[in-house]
């Protein structure tokens, strides 16, 4: 028997444009629980997900007690008994708990005419629920469940395999503290029983909490492993987890003086997802908005642009009150959105350059009458965007899907920039684009904001807030928590007031419980 | 690109021209005067129908959506019109009143999936089942003949417009109409926008569920059109007239897109046109209707696989996403 | 079905049982004794049965979220098929049995195309029907083939025997609707039907052979289609290439109104079954009262319409507090 349970040893794994992983090694001992750490980009879902099966590596070994074990797809995984929660619980909405705790593993015969009892099922769903301490009814159906008890469901679907190795993918990114502590005992239990756990966060002060040793990525190559003692040094884990480079990642600020105010909102919101969010975003300035995942930043850029209805509050622009139905409405007023998702919300895929750009103002290139499209102009003007932000193609008729994620947001951001809007919102405008590409559209950035524009650059990836915003809003769990001119704040104040709970609601729930 | 990736690309038009003229051959040896101008004519005429048909569908296909309900509409359309040519209304009217018909049914289809989000399939057997349940109304499932020769509603047939059969007259400016609007106005982009990514068309500032609708609307407008015609042509207006259409119609568009690796107006011509080069063909060799059903259906099977190669690259093509 | 919470979701649960009810006394108050009597109750429970069973395998391709429309050429064409073999000297049951192995071969064509080569069901499956329809019409030369009545064919004796009064071909429906809902409710298979419906993802990340189970649901489709095909054979003593575009709608809508008012929404063995018993009543209803039954497919497509509507309003609406709830 070897001192691991889990011995992933040098991973690499590239993607079309980018080296993910390079030369990685990852060592989990038995009844541990590991904390993996990094920003976005660093490769831990790249990583983790060559281990669940999502992926393959390119090179490097995955040992399993000791035994090399070959993962190719994700079923391979859960026969050796490695267990992943997702980030974003996959369940069968129509389903009860206990039939989804067990989904695959119903009855004892493989066979499919093997039959079960819904009430021996939810009996044993109960009883792993208890083992665990899990306050959950198990019978209700998934479609009526809060996103918490829909967390804890795959938790115990992940627990029914009886795993040697659990991975919880920033499981604590939507849970109350009082629901993380539940998450601790269970990993507690775990522990026990020594199974080991991978912890994928961001949050520091979990891993001190729940996480016996800790191990950095950044840029996809291993930065350190260390064990977590009595205490953690957060400011040192932190400076780890960044680098040192932030100066020249990006584009200097500008230091031109504050104009009058250009977009406003006063007590926005959004269900409970955005809660009474108010700022307002000033002529030549860079509002950054940082938030968790689960904080409501993307909820919030939905809003400003119409794409989703607000249940309360007002928006201003130019200091008229506004509110769109849809879209198009914001997209005529001057407000653009280059959306988190850019596959899915971004470009149309399966389509050419040339007509994405024109997508979201296409009387620009149309003749007066009709709506017939004017080839030549849509062609020049094309032409005249693939230059001025260097999309790399071989021409304008080339297909959106098949250039690389940097060049996809370029033209993203150029569909934008040729409606000409007053109001750019950025929502994770650099996930999954290269350096350079990166640098490139944080120009467009401080370009945009030397003319006439504003831009809202919404994002939960610290540095970039840091380094490109002038003012930064953060915000947790839907509520605005802080607000600060970027010169007079750190980035640990506001990983601080990101994460942190916030303090008086949790009075009111003591109180109340 | 390499040369073979290339070669690759142009495998479905290869394949199309060769079973094109290969047909074209094997009819001209073994049938009796296929390859004659007045037969080359009928095929042009006789195209029409489902020709006209299939652009509709290829509408709602662009748009992402299937409709199964427009043939059964297209029957009570076409009831409709030999119903107001029995009342003693003059053709045109009779035409736009079954028109009229097809229409409500169309916005209530198109609002109820573009709109309200329901699913394409369960409203298309809802709309369908009324619709046909309709056709019966205005005579009770029997023939209508009443008023039909003396109407000259078989100028929609028979008639010509400058020089033109009047079907084939009405099926080229249709397709010539569609081919502009979609490949040369901004109502095109919005149509195929919304068909490859609804959300991104929405945040693009396109109205999808308007698109919709009226991609819904003008399915059923043209596949009435097409019922009526047929009607004209037989000289009575029967219920059943347009339960054919459903099968050549999807072929037609499919093998469209098998061609140009996208539905379109041209695809959806030449697919049309191969089915009644098939159907043609067959006659001329003296085999009954159900060859060629039985062609129809295999060359649907075939173009389906072929028809979505390249939509799957372009999925699997974008850079997988790798983030932390 | 399942729990008490899934109730609350679904608050036309119990919708197409009391319409039936409602449309069933409102019929014997207007007709008296010819409708509500026990020999015309069963006349319409035979005729229902006897169109029932065609649809039994599509319910589950509709509840894995595919579609299939093909199974009603693949009747006409097993109606057709079996009557040839008959004419042609085959022992009878020997016909039948040959039939429905064709019927499923067809059905598994269609699951092959549509697992393994991922095409999509809708237009694969009108395919597969031209097929069907183009080799039923060959056999047939496009004609009606009539058949020599066979008394002990087992298949005979199911479509017109009755036991104690009840036709036996709706004794072997409610057999064959008990069992197919057993297997839906308590068994892996019925489970993973539904899991693939709602969350193909999920379904496969639990380690379900998704495509072992699409190919099975497509070729029950088919073998039922077909079972269904030779039952109309007999009934109407010929095999009948045409039956296949009367069955289309009416069968889609026994299922949905079935599906809309009885499961969440999801196609199911019972809802089908209710389905196909009130549809046979309002056509036999209507048709006693001198209206033709096109006038209940107007009144279906209604139902239906309205049916979908409401279920998607209702549960949108529900998803939507659930959200705020959080």
């Amino acid at each position: 028997m070897t001192e691991w349970r889990l011995e992933m040893r040098n991973i690499n794994k590239s993607f079309v444009s980018m080296q993910a992983l390079s030369d990685v090694s990852f060592l989990v001992r038995p009844g541990e629980a590991h904390a993996l750490l990094g920003m976005n980009g660093a490769g831990k879902s790249t990583l983790m997900k060559i281990l669940c099966g999502a992926y393959t590596k390119d090179s490097g070994q995955i040992l399993l007690d000791g035994k090399e074990i070959q993962i190719t797809c994700t079923q391979d995984a859960i026969d050796h008994g490695i267990a992943t929660v997702y980030q974003h619980p996959n369940l069968v909405q129509t389903f009860t708990g206990y039939e989804n705790v067990f989904l695959g593993a119903e009855a004892s015969k493989k066979h499919l005419l093997g039959r079960f009892s819904r009430s021996d099922l939810k009996k044993k769903a109960q009883e792993l629920a208890e083992n665990y301490h899990m306050p959950i009814d198990v019978s209700k159906s998934v479609s009526e469940m809060k996103p918490v008890e829909r967390e804890l469901i795959s938790i115990l679907h992940a627990l029914s395999h009886n795993p040697r190795v659990l991975i919880l993918d920033e499981p604590t990114s939507i849970l109350t503290r009082k629901e993380k502590n539940m998450l601790f005992d269970v990993i507690n239990v775990l522990k026990k029983q020594q199974v080991s756990i991978i912890f994928v966060t961001h949050r520091l002060d979990e891993v001190n909490e729940a996480c016996d040793e800790l191990t950095i990525l950044r840029d996809g190559k291993n930065i350190t492993s260390l064990r977590i003692g009595s205490g953690l040094d957060t400011s040192y884990i932190a400076e780890m987890m960044l680098g040192k480079k932030l100066s020249n990642l990006y584009p200097p600020k500008s230091d031109r003086q504050d104009g009058e105010v250009v977009l406003k909102a006063d007590r926005l919101s959004f269900n409970n997802r955005v809660q009474e969010v108010s700022f307002e975003v000033k002529k030549h300035e860079i509002l950054g908005i940082y938030g968790l995942v689960g904080a409501g930043i993307d909820e919030l850029s939905k809003l400003l642009f119409g794409a989703l209805k607000r249940t309360g509050g007002t928006v201003c622009l130019n200091g008229n009150p506004v509110y769109f139905r849809h879209p198009a409405e914001a997209i005529r007023k001057g407000i653009f959105l280059v959306p988190g998702d850019r596959k899915t919300e971004g470009y149309v895929g399966n389509m050419d350059i040339a007509t994405n750009l024109s997508l979201s103002k296409t009387q620009k290139i149309c003749y007066k009458a009709l709506g017939l499209i004017n080839q030549g102009r849509k062609k020049k003007d094309s032409l005249k965007l693939i230059e001025q932000l260097h999309i790399a193609t071989p021409s304008e008729k080339k297909n959106v899907a098949e250039l690389s994620g940097g060049n996809q947001q370029k033209v993203v951001v150029g569909k934008g920039l040729y409606t000409d809007a007053d109001v750019y919102i950025f929502t994770e405008p650099t996930v999954g684009v290269d350096v350079g590409a990166r640098y490139s559209i944080y120009e467009i950035m401080r370009d945009l904001i030397q003319k006439e524009a504003v831009v809202l650059l919404i994002s939960s990836d610290i540095e970039e807030i840091y380094g490109m915003s002038d003012r930064i809003l953060v915000l947790n769990q839907g509520k605005a928590a802080f607000t600060a001119r970027a010169d007079d704040t750190t980035i640990n104040e506001i990983l601080v007031q990101a994460a942190s709970n916030l303090k008086s609601e949790e009075k009111g729930k003591d109180i109340y419980e | 690109m390499n040369k073979g990736a290339k070669w690759k690309d142009e495998l479905p038009v290869i394949l199309f021209i060769i079973i094109f003229v290969g047909l074209i051959i094997l009819f001209s040896i073994f049938g009796s005067g296929f390859l004659t101008v007045n037969n080359i004519l009928g095929i042009l005429r006789h195209v029409s129908i489902v020709a006209i048909a299939a652009l509709g569908v290829s509408f709602v296909v662009i748009v992402g959506h299937t409709d199964i309900s427009f043939y059964l509409v297209a029957c009570f359309a076409a009831m409709m019109m030999g119903f107001s040519l029995a009342k003693g209304l003059p053709a045109p009217m009779a035409v736009f009143a079954g028109l009229g018909c097809a229409l409500a049914f169309g916005i209530c289809s198109g609002f109820a999936v573009g709109v309200l989000k329901l699913p394409d399939i369960i409203i298309a057997i809802a709309i369908g089942t009324i619709g046909y349940g309709c056709a019966y109304l205005p005579s009770g499932g029997s023939r209508i003949y009443t008023n039909f020769s003396s109407s000259g509603i078989g100028f929609l047939n028979d008639g010509s417009i400058l020089g033109i059969p009047c079907p084939t007259f009405l099926m080229l400016v249709f397709y010539i109409i569609a081919y502009i609007i979609l490949e040369h106005t901004k109502f095109g982009t919005y149509f195929y926008s919304a068909g490859l990514n609804k959300i991104a068309a929405n945040y693009s500032g396109i109205r999808v569920s308007l698109v919709v609708l009226v991609a819904f609307v003008i399915c059923i407008l043209l596949g009435a059109f097409a019922g009526e015609i047929n009607t004209a042509s037989v000289g009575n207006a029967e219920v059943t007239t347009a339960l054919t259409l459903l099968l050549p119609c999807y072929t037609a568009v499919s093998i469209g897109t098998a061609i140009f690796k996208k539905p379109g107006v041209i695809g959806t011509f030449l697919g049309a046109l191969l089915l009644q080069i098939v159907s043609n063909g067959f006659t001329h060799m003296n085999l009954k209707y159900w060859y060629s059903d039985l062609t129809t259906s295999i060359l649907l099977i075939l173009s389906l696989p072929i028809s979505l190669l390249n939509n799957r690259k372009g999925n699997s093509g974008s850079t997988v996403k790798a983030s932390a | 079905m399942q729990t008490k919470s899934a109730k609350k979701m679904d608050p036309l649960k119990y919708t197409l049982l009391i319409l039936a009810v409602i449309v069933f006394i409102i019929f014997s108050v207007l007709l008296g004794g010819t409708f509500a009597n026990p020999s015309n109750i069963m006349t319409f429970f035979r005729q229902g049965s006897i169109y029932g069973f065609v649809i039994l395998g599509v319910t589950w391709v509709l509840a894995m979220d595919e579609m299939d429309v093909s199974f009603p050429e693949i009747a006409a064409f097993s109606s057709v098929f079996c009557s040839f073999l008959a004419v042609n000297g085959l022992q009878i049951d020997l016909a039948v049995l040959l039939t429905l192995i064709c019927g499923a071969l067809f059905g598994l064509l269609n699951g092959i195309l549509i697992a393994d080569l991922k095409l999509p069901s809708m237009i694969t499956t009108i395919a597969v029907s031209g097929v069907a329809k183009a080799l039923g019409n060959m056999i047939a030369q496009g004609r009606t083939v009539p058949i020599t009545k066979d008394t002990t064919a087992v298949f005979y004796c199911l479509t017109w025997y009755k036991f104690l009064g009840i036709p036996v071909v709706f004794l072997a429906f409610a057999i064959a609707v008990t069992v197919l809902a057993l297997v839906q409710e308590k068994t892996r298979f019925g489970q993973y039907v539904y899991a693939i419906g709602d969350n193909k993802e999920a379904a496969l990340a639990a380690g379900i052979k998704i495509r072992r189970v699409q190919k099975i649901v497509f070729t029950l489709s088919g073998l039922f289609g077909s079972f269904g095909g030779i039952l109309i054979m007999f009934m109407v003593s010929s095999g009948q290439p045409t039956i296949g575009s009367t069955l289309f709608l009416d069968s889609f809508t026994k299922i949905l109104l079935g599906a809309l008012m009885l499961k969440t929404g999801k196609t199911n063995m019972i809802g089908t079954f209710v389905g196909v018993l009130f549809m046979a009543m309002l056509v036999n209803g209507l048709t006693q009262m001198g209206l033709a039954s096109y006038i209940s497919q107007i009144i279906t497509g209604f139902l239906l319409i309205i049916g979908v509507t409401m279920t998607t309003v209702i549960q949108r609406n529900y998803q939507k507090n659930a959200l705020q709830l959080e």
